[in-house]
């Protein structure tokens, strides 16, 4: 009797506690053979928040979205929600739009827009990414140092031959200054009224369009420009088939030598939730778990420097 | 013993409530730390998964080439570009019911937007027009139209396959003719005189030869029929005001000028005659050295390949191109038959239309030759467009017979269904869109009148559609959950190669095919995603999408 009374009370445990792993028919596409959750909350497609930020952050938007919810990584996100600047994203996070934001560093724009609406956030470095100087591979110059990366995006030096190159015009592209790129170009390389006001058509609005500028276009073998690390090896690594990664400081930019600090041009990414959140929102349970080990592991699985 | 077994009892029931209470949603989150170091697989409190599972490896979502970096809205003529193709970079359309007719009716707006790209998927003009079309020339090359509007205004840019000339125009249709053009031109009609409020103002006529030079431009002019230029004159309606009633219809030459002096066109020439009407309105066969050759008696004259259908008191004058009377047919004796040829066989073809529309097909008007299937001995009762070839069912619709002129049987096809062709190759057989209430059609694909594959697209919806285009099938259908979900049902397409049936694309919400010297680029849109494949299925582009429905 006693036997099978704990023979039971087993099987019936079993049973609940299947009942109540997550996954349920219905639930979610499980097209993606998903383990189980551990834990007593379920994520599911209605209560998933919506996740949203920096272009270079969206492989591990897809990511996270596709494991959590057991669906294919294709499909998974909504690509239009990763575009425009990582201003435009902070702004977005800040009206409500985006609950859960994945970003690089906020512009000073972000901040304040923040400020102006009364909007706190709650925000973990969760990985490291480089900014890098990029120019066309046909370029016979392989490294830069900061100070001549100073002298020639405050105007000091406008042809190659004054770094080792050819004797041609240097053009140098920028990035607009509400883009990721541009506040990060800031931060490491603070050249203040310095910087020059380049020509329009040497100002680019996407990083793509910045890619496609030194990359893929005749009369770029005279083209600089900049991006970060990421975006460049990962999500458009085609552009280096036309393009190279220069040095700085002699030190080429790896994941190792980004989370070493070796490359110097380096700065942190970001999750962010509103402040205030209260425990059981899906949103900051999410925010959990991204800076869980679990979560660092999936952005190394994804090829990110974590922290 | 029954004390243990007591202990036991609450133990157990304790552990299962406790369980149970474990697994149901949180009435009180536990308290967790924001501290990454202190949440793990081993002690998580709220969401942690036991492994990642596999997921695979990003693919970035933008694939897609540019000559340019910045977005461009026109075409620089005259770069090497190679062949030009049109190609939708947006998909986007939305379903509405109108009530501006006074009743309720279902509207479609497109807000696709389509570009220019190489064919090796190099953009070159970014997805900013509205509209575009690929007129192919008898030469076998091709130009583009693409065209963009606003409330008031409309931009048309015109280029040939290569970008070695382009045209930009404001505020012009183009107009391409389709029969009787023995030489390839470029029609505009401009419309930046019209005032449409007012209903005042005229149209220009604007011609360019295929290398985008402008031969002349005539006001107060615009195309008539469906005659473009041909042996040296275009057949034309001239009108001070669009909006009156005045106008007239001539031919001009290529300088502009009007040609014959009160001869009214009624087609453009071929093979040195058209149809035209005198003052009086009498048709006749007129010459391009400007004589009549059958005299403007006729109550109307129509055209049937290289035979005009003369009809003249009681009477069918068959006349042939050199103006020869090869066959007499008193109406009294055929009724309401019409006269077709293909093939350079002439059938007659006699339509009842007081008892079910049945049509007969003859080979000889005056001895009632009715063509015959051999096999089951009916006559066939439609031909396959544009062949010569029949078809017809048994009584009992159990088969569909494929017979050529002399009833021989060529194919015998399962129940009662239409035949398409699709090209040179192949046809396709519908059996079950009009016949049965199953919701569902099958669809035989044939080449040679040898089957090549079969396929059913069962509705969950309220549409079932399935054709075939020169180079792949496209299943369409509508689900029940868009049917609840919107008024207009959400149709998705399967696109399927045309030689096995295999799928190639499935669910996508839109898609367009571009047919350019015999290949064709597949544009279509899962939703997420716009692709452009070659006609090696690689992918040239793939962009998210802005569709919306």
């Amino acid at each position: 009797m006693k036997k099978i009374l704990i023979l039971s009370a087993i099987l019936l445990m079993m049973l609940s506690l299947f009942a109540c792993s997550g996954n349920e028919p219905g639930q979610t596409e499980t097209t993606v053979e998903q383990p189980k959750p551990v834990g007593n909350f379920v994520f599911t497609k209605d209560n998933f928040p919506i996740v949203g930020g920096s272009l270079a952050l969206k492989p591990y938007g897809q990511a996270l979205t596709a494991t959590i919810l057991g669906i294919p990584r294709d499909g998974a996100i909504d690509p239009e929600i990763w575009e425009g600047s990582t201003t435009d994203k902070y702004v977005e996070f800040v009206n409500g739009e985006i609950e859960l934001l994945l970003a690089y560093e906020p512009s000073e724009e972000a901040i304040k827009y923040a400020k102006e609406k009364g909007f706190e956030w709650e925000i973990t470095a969760i990985g490291a990414d480089a900014l890098v100087f990029i120019c066309s591979n046909q370029n016979p110059v392989e490294s830069l140092t900061m100070e001549q990366i100073k002298q020639i995006y405050s105007g000091e030096i406008t042809n190659w031959n004054e770094v080792g190159g050819n004797d041609a015009e240097l053009v140098a592209y920028q990035r607009n200054r509400d883009s990721g790129s541009h506040t990060l170009f800031d931060k490491l390389i603070p050249l203040g009224d310095k910087l020059i006001d380049p020509p329009k058509e040497r100002k680019v609005e996407s990083m793509i369009g910045l890619l496609e500028a030194v990359a893929d276009y005749e009369n770029s073998e005279n083209a600089l420009g900049y991006t970060v690390y990421y975006y460049l090896t990962n999500m458009e690594s085609d552009k280096l088939a036309s393009s190279k990664i220069l040095a700085v400081d002699g030190i080429h930019p790896t994941n190792e030598n980004i989370a070493t600090g070796k490359y110097t041009l380096v700065n942190d990414f970001y999750v962010a939730i509103p402040k205030n959140l209260p425990e059981d929102a899906p949103a900051r349970i999410l925010y959990n778990w991204i800076i869980s080990a679990q979560g660092k592991q999936l952005l190394e699985n994804e090829n990110y420097v974590a922290k | 013993m029954k004390k243990k077994g007591f202990f036991a009892f609450i133990l157990i029931a304790s552990i299962i409530i406790s369980s149970l209470a474990a697994c149901s949603q949180p009435t009180e989150t536990p308290e967790i730390s924001t501290d990454a170091t202190t949440v793990s697989e081993n002690n998580a409190p709220v969401f942690m998964l036991e492994k990642l599972p596999d997921i695979g490896s990003y693919v970035s979502d933008t694939v897609y080439s540019r000559r340019y970096p910045e977005k461009r809205e026109t075409l620089t003529p005259g770069e090497d570009y190679g062949k030009l193709i049109p190609f939708v970079g947006t998909f986007k359309e939305y379903n509405f019911v109108d009530y501006e007719t006074g009743e309720w009716e279902e509207e479609t707006y497109s807000f696709s937007k389509v570009g220019l790209m190489t064919t090796q998927g190099e953009i070159i003009v970014d997805a900013v027009y509205d509209y575009h079309d690929t007129y192919e020339l008898d030469n076998g090359d091709y130009f583009i139209i693409l065209e963009r509007y606003d409330d008031e205004f409309s931009e048309s840019l015109i280029c040939n396959s290569d970008g070695s000339w382009v045209i930009n125009k404001d505020n012009c249709n183009l107009y391409y003719p389709y029969e009787n053009k023995d030489e390839d031109v470029i029609i505009l009609t401009d419309f930046s005189d019209i005032d449409w409020e007012t209903e005042t103002g005229s149209i220009k006529l604007m011609v360019y030869d295929t290398s985008g030079n402008l031969l002349f431009e005539k006001e107060n002019c615009s195309p008539a029929y469906q005659g473009g230029y041909s042996e040296g004159y275009f057949a034309v309606s001239i009108c001070e005001n669009y909006f009156g009633d005045d106008s007239v219809d001539r031919f001009i030459d290529i300088d502009g000028n009007i040609a014959f002096e009160d001869i009214s066109p009624q087609s453009s020439f071929s093979n040195g005659i058209a149809i035209a009407k005198n003052s009086d309105g009498e048709y006749g066969l007129f010459s391009v050295d400007g004589d009549w050759i059958q005299k403007p008696i006729f109550e109307s004259i129509y055209q049937r390949g290289d035979y005009y259908i003369c009809s003249v008191s009681g009477l069918y004058l068959i006349i042939d191109k050199n103006g020869n009377t090869v066959d007499t047919v008193a109406k009294s004796k055929v009724g309401e038959r019409d006269i077709e040829f293909f093939g350079g066989n002439m059938y007659y073809v006699f339509t009842d239309y007081s008892y079910a529309e049945v049509t007969s097909f003859y080979t000889n008007a005056m001895t009632d030759a009715l063509i015959m299937c051999k096999e089951i001995n009916q006559p066939a009762t439609n031909r396959i467009y544009d062949t010569d070839y029949f078809y017809c069912t048994d009584d009992t619709h159990t088969f569909t017979y494929i017979v050529d002129v002399d009833g021989n049987t060529l194919t015998k096809l399962d129940g009662r269904g239409t035949i398409t062709i699709i090209n040179d190759d192949y046809f396709y057989y519908t059996k079950g869109r009009y016949t049965d209430s199953t919701n569902e059609i099958s669809v035989y694909s044939f080449k040679d009148f040898k089957k090549l594959w079969s396929g059913t697209a069962k509705n969950t919806g309220d549409a079932v559609t399935f054709w075939m285009y020169d180079t792949y099938a496209v299943k369409a259908y509508a689900t029940e959950e868009s049917l609840s979900a919107s008024l207009t049902p959400y149709r998705t397409y399967d696109i399927l190669s045309l030689e096995s049936g295999e799928p190639i694309v499935e669910n996508a919400k839109k898609y367009s095919f571009s047919k350019i010297n015999g290949a064709c680029y597949l544009n279509y849109t899962d939703g997420t995603y716009t692709y452009v494949l070659d006609p090696e299925l690689n992918v040239l582009m793939k962009t998210p999408n802005k569709y919306n429905d």
